[in-house]
C-alpha cells in the first residue's frame, strides 16, 4: 500500500484583496498554517509521499520570508523521511528567471519544472511501489496540452500523474484560464492509477472518472471559494486506486449567505437583523475563523443606500462585530428599487422614452455605452469587460426611475 | 368621448344617485365643500380607469354598508365613433367589470375586471390626473415657478407633474459625477483620493520589494560571509597549529635532552634497585633490629619453661576427679536428701512397733491370734467395706423390724373399725332407702365411703412391714457367708447374728490393718534408698581410691574440694600448652627473622663494597647519586608528558624537524593576529546582517501592499464606474428628452398657436422654439421681433400661452385617439375677469371636440360660465 497526499494550488504569498489589514494578514498566515498543519498530518500519519500539483506560491510575490518557510517545510518532512513530488504551475513556474528553479530545495524534494514528463520511482515504508509521473510549466503561460505527452503506464507498478493544467470537463472551469488544456481522454488512455490535478480550486473528480481529482486549493482566498478547504488523502493498492479522502487544512472558511430583501426592508436595522439572522443559519462553532459574503438580491428602497462605499462599510463593521466573525463582505449592487420599471415604460414623457431607449442599449450595449458616452468617458467601454458592463447597466432602469419620479 | 350619465350606487357618500351629463354642452358640477366635487371626479376616473388601489380594504372612499364594504357605480358615454358605451364597475372582494359598447344586437359586452376602457388605452391613470385635470395649483405655478421650469414640464414632460424635468436631473447626474471623477484637477472627487492613494501604495510596494530584494541581497552575502568565516577559521587552525608546533617543539626538545643527559648519568641502576634510598642507614637499622629479635629470643625461650611446668602439674588424680566430676556435683546436693531418708526410715521402724502393739488385743479378741501378718491376709481375702456396712445394716433392719411390728399391730385395729363404720353406714343408707329418709342414705353412704378410704389408705403399711423382716434375713445370710470365710471367733455369733461389738472390733482392726500395710511399704521403700545411695558412694570412693569411712557428708565435701584444684590445674595446663605453641612458632619467627636480616645486611655490605670498591661509605653515597639523576630523568619526563601530552605526535610532525627562523615565528604571529580581527570584522558583519535581515522582516509584505492596491483598484475602478454611470444615465436621459421634444413639441407647439390665435384674436399666433437655447420665444406684432417667453411679457399673455400649450398637449396626447375629457378644477377662480373672459374663449374652443368638466363651489361662477358658455349645471350636496 502507498499513501501520499494530494496537494495543490497553495499561492504562498498571494495576494488578498480585502479592506482590513487584520483579514488579509489573518488569510496570509492561514495559508501558512495550512501547509504547516498538512505537513503535520503527513509527518503523523508517516505518509509515503506528499504531492504537490502546482502552484505552491506565487512567483511574483513570493518574499524571502515565505521561501525560507517553505524549505522549512520541506525540510520537516525530509527529516521525516517523506519525498516531496512537486510540479511547477502557471504562478509558480521553473525556469532560470523564476523562484521555483532557484530555491534550494532539501534532497527529498522532487522539482518538477519542465513541461517533458519525468519518472520518479519512489517505494512506501511497507515495499510498495508507485512511478510518479510529472511535468510543471516553465512559464506563466504555457498553452499546450501537457497530459499528452506523459507515457502510457506499462509496468505493473502503479503510475501516478501530477500535473497543474485546465482540464475541460471540470466544473467551475470558466473561471480559470485554460493553462496546458487538456480533456478527460487525455487522462484516461494513460492507465493512471491517479491523477493528482491542480489548478482549478474547487475540489472535483473529474467527470465521474475515478482515477482523476483536482484537489482544490488548500485555503479559500475569496469568497467564491468557500467551504472546507485542505488535500486529497490518495491510497495506492495492487488493484490501483484503493481510496481518496479529503482532509481538512484550511484554518478560515468563507460561506457565501444568499439574501433576498423585499419591499418590507426598508431601514438599515431591519436589513442588519434580516443579515444576522441569516448568517446565523449557516455559522458553525468556528466563527472567528469565519468569513461570510452576503450577497443581496431582490427590490428594497434601501437600493441607493447600498450603493454608497460608507454605508456599505458601517453595515459590515456592524455585523462583523454582531457576528463575531472574522469579516464580513456585503454585496449589495443586484439590490434594485421597489419600482417596477413596466408602470412607466409606455408612458409618453422623457421618462418612458429613457427606459424604452435602455432596452435599445441593452440589446447592443457595448457599442451604445461608447456612443452615448464618448469622449466624456473615463473607463474604455470598448475594451470592458462583460463584468464591469454588467456594473454598469445593472438596475440602471431603476435609477433611472428614481431620479425622474418625484417622491421616488 | 363624452359622458352621458353617471349612476352611482355606491362611491363614497355617494348611495343611490344618478346623473343625468349633457354631452354636447360644457358642464359645471357645483356643489359646496365637502358636498362630493372630489369624490363625484374620483367617480368618473375610476370608471375611465379602474379601481385604485384595487382592494376594498385600502379604497379611500370604499364605506360600509348593509354590512358590506363595496364600490358599485356605471358610467355611460358616447366614444368618438359615436357609439353608445357603458361600464358598469364592482368592487368587492375583487374588481368586476362590464363594458358595453354599441346597442342592442350589435353592441359588445366585456369584461375588463380593473382594466382601463378602451376609449383610454393610450394613457394611464397618473397621466390623465396630471394632464387632463387642470387645478388651480396649476395655473399658480405660473406665478411661482419659472418660465424654464413650466416650460420643461410642458414641453419635456407634456405637463406631467409627477415626473421631475430631464434637465434637472442631467445636472443633479452630472454634478456625482464630478464627485466621483473630473476631468479636470479642481475639488476632491473619490477617484482623486484613490489615485492618490493608489500612488502612495505603489510607492510603498515598490519599496517593499526593495525590502525583500534587500533581505535576499543580506542573505547572499550572509552566504558570502559565513564562507569566508570558515575560509578564516581554517586559515587561523593551520597558523595556530603552525605556531602551537613552534612553541612547543622548543621546550619539548629540550627537556628531552636533559632528560637524556641525567639517564646517561644515572647509567644502569637497576642491579642497586634493591638497595634503599641511604644504605648505611640502613644498614645501622638493620643491626639494631636484629639485636631487638635477638634479646626476643630469649625471651621467649623462658617462657616455654614456665610453661612446661604448669603442663605437668595436671596428672592422673586430677584427671580422675574431673572424669567423675559430675557425679560429685551431684553428689553435693544429694546429700542432704540421703541423711533425711536415713532419719525418715528410723521414724518408720518406731512407728510399726507401736501400731503392732496396740492390734494385738484386738486380734485376738476377733480371731483367737496375734498373727497380725495372717490375720491381715484374712481381711484383704473379704470385702472389708462390705462386710461393714452388712453388719451396720443388719441392726438398723432389726430396729426397724421392732417398731413397724407395733404401727402394724395398730393399723389391723383401725382396719377393723373402718370395716364397721362402712358396713354400719351402708346398713343405715338401705335403712335411709327403706325408710326413704334421705338423710339417713346421705349418713350412711357418706361414713361407708369415708370408712373405705382410710382402709385403702392404711393397706399398704402392713405390707411394708412384712418386706422388712424378709430383707434382715438377707443380710444375716451374707454376713454368716463373710464371716465363715474370716473364721471370726463363733462367741461373737448369736443365732448367727454377730454381737453389738463385732462391728466396731473389726472396724478398728481393718483400719489398723490399712495403717499397718501403709507404714511397711514405706519401711520398704525408705529401706531400699538408702542401701541404693550408701552402694553408690562406696563404688564412687573406691574409683578415686580414697577412704570411704568417713561420713557421706565429710566424703563429699573433700571430694569436691579436690574437683577444684584439678579443673584449675586443668585450665592452668590449657593455657601453658596453647601459650607454648604460640611462643614456639614467634621463637621461630624471630630466628627466621634474624637470620633474614643476617642475609640482607651481608648483601648490603657486599653491593656497597663492589660498589665503592670495598669501601662502604664509598659505595652507598656512588648509589644515591645515580639514583638522583634517575629521579630527576623521570621528573622531567612525567613534566613533558604533562604540558606536552602530544609530544610524541610532535616528534612525528613535519614541522618539527624544521628550524623556525625568527621571521617566521613573528610573521605567523603577526598573520595570526591579523586572522583574529579579520574573522572579528567578519562575524560583526554577520551579525549586523542577520539583524537588518530580522528588522526587514517586520516590514509589511509587497503582497499585502499588492492587496491593497488591489482594492484601491478596485475602489477606483467603481468609482470610474459610478461616474461613468451617471453620466450614462445623463446621456441616456439628454438623448431621451431630445428625441421626446422631437416627437412631441412641434405637435405641441402647432396646436398651441392655434389656441394662441384665438384667445388673442390674432394678436399672437407665432410660439417658436429657439433651436439653440430650446427656449419658447413669441414673436410680438408690435416689435416686429421675437420675444422670450418669460417676463417681462404680461401675466395675461403668458395665462394665455400657458392655457394654449396645456390644451395643446392634451390635443397632442389625443392625437389619433378618442379625444378624453379634460376637468378643470376651480382653474379660473383667481383669475380676474379680462382673463377669465379670454380662457372662456380657449374651453369653448376645446369644448368642440371634447367634453370640459369644470368643478367650482363658487355660484357667480356657475352663473359666468351657463351665462357665457351655455354649461349644463350639476348641482351636488
Amino acid at each position: 500500500m502507498f499513501r501520499f497526499l494530494h496537494l495543490a494550488d497553495l499561492h504562498l504569498d498571494t495576494v488578498f484583496a480585502s479592506r482590513r489589514d487584520g483579514t488579509r494578514e489573518r488569510l496570509r498566515s492561514a495559508v501558512r498554517r495550512a501547509l504547516e498543519q498538512s505537513v503535520d498530518f503527513a509527518i503523523v500519519e508517516k505518509l509515503d509521499a506528499v504531492v504537490i500539483a502546482g502552484d505552491l506560491f506565487d512567483n511574483d510575490q513570493l518574499s524571502y520570508a515565505t521561501e525560507k518557510f517553505i524549505v522549512g517545510q520541506m525540510e520537516r518532512l525530509n527529516d521525516s523521511d517523506i519525498p516531496v513530488i512537486y510540479c511547477t504551475g502557471n504562478h509558480d513556474p521553473g525556469g532560470p528567471t523564476n523562484r521555483a528553479s532557484r530555491i534550494d530545495w532539501p534532497s527529498n524534494c522532487h522539482l518538477l519544472d519542465s513541461p517533458d514528463p519525468r519518472l520518479i520511482d519512489l517505494t512506501s515504508r511497507t515495499g510498495f511501489d508507485v512511478s510518479f509521473v510529472g511535468a510543471g510549466h516553465d512559464s506563466p503561460d504555457i498553452r499546450e496540452n501537457l497530459a499528452s505527452k506523459f507515457p502510457v503506464a506499462t509496468s505493473v507498478r502503479p503510475h501516478v500523474g501530477v500535473l497543474h493544467a485546465h482540464i475541460v470537463e471540470s466544473t467551475s472551469g470558466s473561471s480559470h484560464k485554460k493553462y496546458a488544456p487538456a480533456s478527460k481522454d487525455d487522462l484516461v488512455t494513460k492507465g493512471y492509477a491517479y491523477w493528482a490535478l491542480g489548478h482549478i480550486h474547487v475540489r472535483q473528480q473529474i467527470s465521474n472518472f475515478r482515477n482523476a481529482w483536482y484537489s482544490g486549493n488548500i485555503q479559500g482566498r475569496t469568497p467564491r471559494e468557500s467551504g472546507p478547504k485542505g488535500g486529497l488523502l490518495v491510497t495506492i493498492d495492487k488493484s490501483g486506486l484503493s481510496d481518496v479522502t479529503f482532509c481538512e487544512f484550511g484554518p478560515i472558511t468563507w460561506i457565501d449567505v444568499d439574501v433576498e430583501l423585499s419591499s418590507d426592508v426598508g431601514h438599515l436595522d431591519q436589513l442588519a437583523r434580516l443579515l444576522e439572522a441569516s448568517a446565523e443559519r449557516n455559522l458553525s462553532a468556528k466563527r472567528a475563523e469565519t468569513i461570510v459574503r452576503f450577497i443581496l438580491t431582490g427590490a428594497s428602497s434601501l437600493s441607493t443606500l447600498l450603493r454608497r462605499p460608507v454605508e456599505v462599510d458601517a453595515l459590515e463593521q456592524s455585523m462583523r462585530d454582531v457576528l463575531g466573525i472574522l469579516d464580513v463582505q456585503i454585496d449589495s449592487y443586484r439590490v434594485s428599487t421597489p419600482r417596477d420599471p413596466e408602470q412607466y415604460r409606455a408612458e409618453p414623457n422623457v421618462l418612458g422614452e429613457a427606459l424604452s431607449f435602455l432596452d435599445e442599449v441593452r440589446q447592443d450595449a457595448r457599442a451604445i455605452t461608447v456612443d452615448l458616452l464618448g469622449d466624456e468617458a473615463v473607463i474604455d467601454w470598448s475594451d470592458a469587460s462583460e463584468e464591469m458592463l454588467d456594473d454598469l447597466l445593472t438596475g440602471i432602469s431603476e435609477d433611472i426611475i428614481e431620479r425622474m419620479v418625484k417622491d421616488a | 368621448m363624452r359622458f352621458t350619465r353617471a349612476n352611482i350606487d355606491s362611491y363614497g357618500h355617494f348611495a343611490g344617485r344618478s346623473f343625468e351629463i349633457d354631452p354636447k354642452r360644457i358642464v359645471v358640477i357645483h356643489g359646496p365643500n365637502e358636498a362630493g366635487k372630489t369624490t363625484f371626479a374620483s367617480f368618473l376616473t375610476t370608471m375611465m380607469f379602474g379601481f385604485s388601489p384595487g382592494n376594498i380594504d385600502q379604497h379611500p372612499y370604499a364605506q360600509l354598508r348593509s354590512n358590506e364594504k363595496r364600490l358599485t357605480g356605471t358610467l355611460e358615454f358616447v366614444s368618438g365613433d359615436r357609439r353608445r358605451c357603458a361600464i358598469y364597475r364592482e368592487l368587492k372582494s375583487t374588481p368586476k367589470s362590464r363594458y358595453t359598447s354599441g346597442e342592442g344586437l350589435f353592441g359588445d359586452e366585456e369584461d375588463l375586471r380593473n382594466r382601463p376602457i378602451p376609449s383610454v388605452d393610450h394613457i394611464n391613470r397618473r397621466v390623465f390626473k396630471s394632464v387632463y385635470s387642470l387645478s388651480l395649483s396649476d395655473m399658480d405655478e405660473i406665478e411661482s415657478r419659472t418660465w424654464d421650469f413650466i416650460q420643461d414640464r410642458l414641453l419635456g414632460g407634456l405637463g406631467m407633474d409627477y415626473i421631475k424635468p430631464a434637465r434637472v436631473v442631467i445636472e443633479s447626474l452630472e454634478q456625482e459625477a464630478k464627485q466621483f471623477w473630473r476631468p479636470d484637477r479642481r475639488g476632491k472627487p473619490v477617484s482623486s483620493e484613490i489615485e492618490q492613494r493608489l500612488k502612495q501604495l505603489r510607492e510603498s510596494r515598490r519599496k517593499a520589494r526593495e525590502v525583500d530584494q534587500r533581505v535576499r541581497d543580506l542573505a547572499v552575502k550572509i552566504g558570502e560571509l559565513e564562507l569566508s568565516i570558515d575560509g578564516l577559521k581554517k586559515e587561523r587552525a593551520e597558523l595556530k597549529y603552525r605556531q602551537r608546533i613552534i612553541n612547543r617543539a622548543r621546550p619539548v626538545n629540550t627537556l628531552r635532552q636533559r632528560i637524556s643527559e641525567l639517564r646517561s648519568k644515572a647509567g644502569d641502576v637497576s642491579p642497586y634497585a634493591e638497595l634503599p634510598a641511604d644504605p648505611i642507614q640502613e644498614l645501622r637499622e638493620l643491626r639494631d633490629r636484629k639485636s631487638e629479635l635477638q634479646e626476643r629470643k630469649l625471651a621467649l625461650e623462658s617462657r616455654i619453661r614456665e610453661d612446661s611446668a604448669t603442663i605437668d602439674s595436671y596428672g592422673d588424680k586430677q584427671v580422675a576427679l574431673r572424669t567423675v566430676e559430675d557425679e560429685i556435683r551431684s553428689w553435693t546436693s544429694r546429700v542432704g536428701r540421703h541423711e533425711s531418708s536415713v532419719a525418715e526410715l528410723d521414724e518408720t521402724n518406731a512407728q510399726i512397733s507401736e501400731l503392732s502393739s496396740r492390734l494385738q488385743p484386738v486380734a485376738e479378741s476377733l480371731f483367737g491370734s496375734t498373727d497380725l501378718k495372717e490375720i491381715l491376709a484374712q481381711l484383704n481375702s473379704v470385702n472389708q467395706s462390705a462386710l461393714l456396712s452388712d453388719i451396720g445394716l443388719i441392726a438398723d433392719v432389726e430396729s426397724a423390724r421392732t417398731s413397724d411390728g407395733e404401727a402394724t399391730a395398730r393399723l389391723k385395729k383401725g382396719q377393723t373399725i373402718a370395716l364397721v363404720v362402712a358396713l354400719a353406714g351402708l346398713l343405715c343408707a338401705v335403712t335411709g332407702v327403706v325408710l326413704a329418709n334421705a338423710f339417713a342414705i346421705g349418713a350412711g353412704l357418706t361414713s361407708s365411703i369415708l370408712a373405705v378410704a382410710f382402709w385403702l389408705i392404711v393397706r399398704p403399711r402392713s405390707q411394708a412391714s412384712g418386706d422388712l423382716r424378709v430383707e434382715k434375713q438377707d443380710v444375716v445370710n451374707r454376713i454368716n457367708m463373710q464371716l465363715g470365710l474370716l473364721r471370726i471367733d463363733s462367741n461373737r455369733m448369736r443365732n448367727g447374728v454377730p454381737d453389738s461389738r463385732l462391728a466396731p472390733d473389726m472396724q478398728r482392726l481393718c483400719d489398723g490393718a490399712n495403717e499397718y500395710v501403709r507404714l511397711m511399704s514405706r519401711h520398704r521403700r525408705l529401706s531400699e534408698t538408702v542401701a541404693d545411695d550408701r552402694q553408690r558412694l562406696r563404688v564412687l570412693t573406691e574409683r578415686l581410691g580414697t577412704d570411704n569411712h568417713a561420713p557421706p557428708t565429710v566424703l563429699i565435701a573433700r571430694m569436691s574440694r579436690d574437683l577444684e584444684d584439678a579443673n584449675f590445674r586443668y585450665q592452668s595446663s590449657e593455657k601453658a600448652r596453647h601459650r607454648t605453641d604460640s611462643v614456639r612458632t614467634d621463637l621461630d619467627r624471630t630466628d627466621a627473622a634474624i637470620e633474614k636480616l643476617d642475609r640482607q645486611e651481608s648483601h648490603m655490605a657486599r653491593l656497597l663494597e663492589q660498589c665503592g670498591d670495598g669501601d662502604l661509605r664509598v659505595g652507598a653515597n656512588s648509589i644515591i647519586s645515580k639514583r638522583r639523576a634517575q629521579i630527576h630523568a623521570d621528573q622531567l619526563s612525567e613534566t613533558l608528558d604533562k604540558d606536552y601530552p602530544d609530544w610524541r605526535d610532535l616528534l612525528d610532525q613535519e614541522l618539527s624537524t624544521r628550524k623556525f627562523t625568527e621571521g617566521e615565528v613573528v610573521g605567523t604571529e603577526l598573520r595570526l593576529d591579523e586572522v583574529e580581527e579579520q574573522l572579528q570584522a567578519v562575524a560583526s558583519s554577520l551579525a549586523s546582517a542577520r539583524e537588518q535581515i530580522r528588522s526587514l522582516q517586520d516590514a509589511k509584505p509587497a503582497s499585502d501592499i499588492e492587496g491593497e492596491i488591489e482594492v484601491a483598484r478596485k475602489d477606483l475602478l467603481s468609482a470610474k464606474i459610478e461616474r461613468d454611470r451617471r453620466m450614462l444615465i445623463a446621456a441616456v436621459l439628454r438623448r431621451s428628452e431630445q428625441k421626446f421634444r422631437d416627437q412631441h413639441q412641434p405637435d405641441v407647439i402647432k396646436k398651441a398657436n392655434e389656441y394662441l390665435k384665438i384667445i388673442t384674436s390674432g394678436r399672437h399666433n407665432k410660439l417658436v422654439l429657439d433651436d439653440l437655447t430650446g427656449s419658447l420665444r413669441l414673436w410680438s406684432e408690435d416689435e416686429k421681433r421675437y420675444l422670450n417667453v418669460d417676463q417681462p411679457l404680461s401675466r395675461g399673455t403668458l395665462d394665455q400661452i400657458y392655457l394654449a400649450l396645456r390644451i395643446a398637449i392634451v390635443d397632442h396626447l389625443d392625437r389619433n385617439h378618442e379625444k378624453l375629457p379634460v376637468v378643470m378644477d376651480e382653474v379660473l377662480v383667481n383669475w380676474d375677469a379680462g382673463r377669465r373672459q379670454r380662457a372662456y374663449a380657449i374651453l369653448k374652443k376645446l369644448s368642440i371636440d371634447r367634453h370640459v368638466l369644470m368643478f367650482t363651489c363658487h355660484q357667480w361662477m356657475v352663473d359666468e360660465i351657463t351665462d357665457v358658455l351655455d354649461a349644463q349645471v350639476i348641482t351636488l350636496g
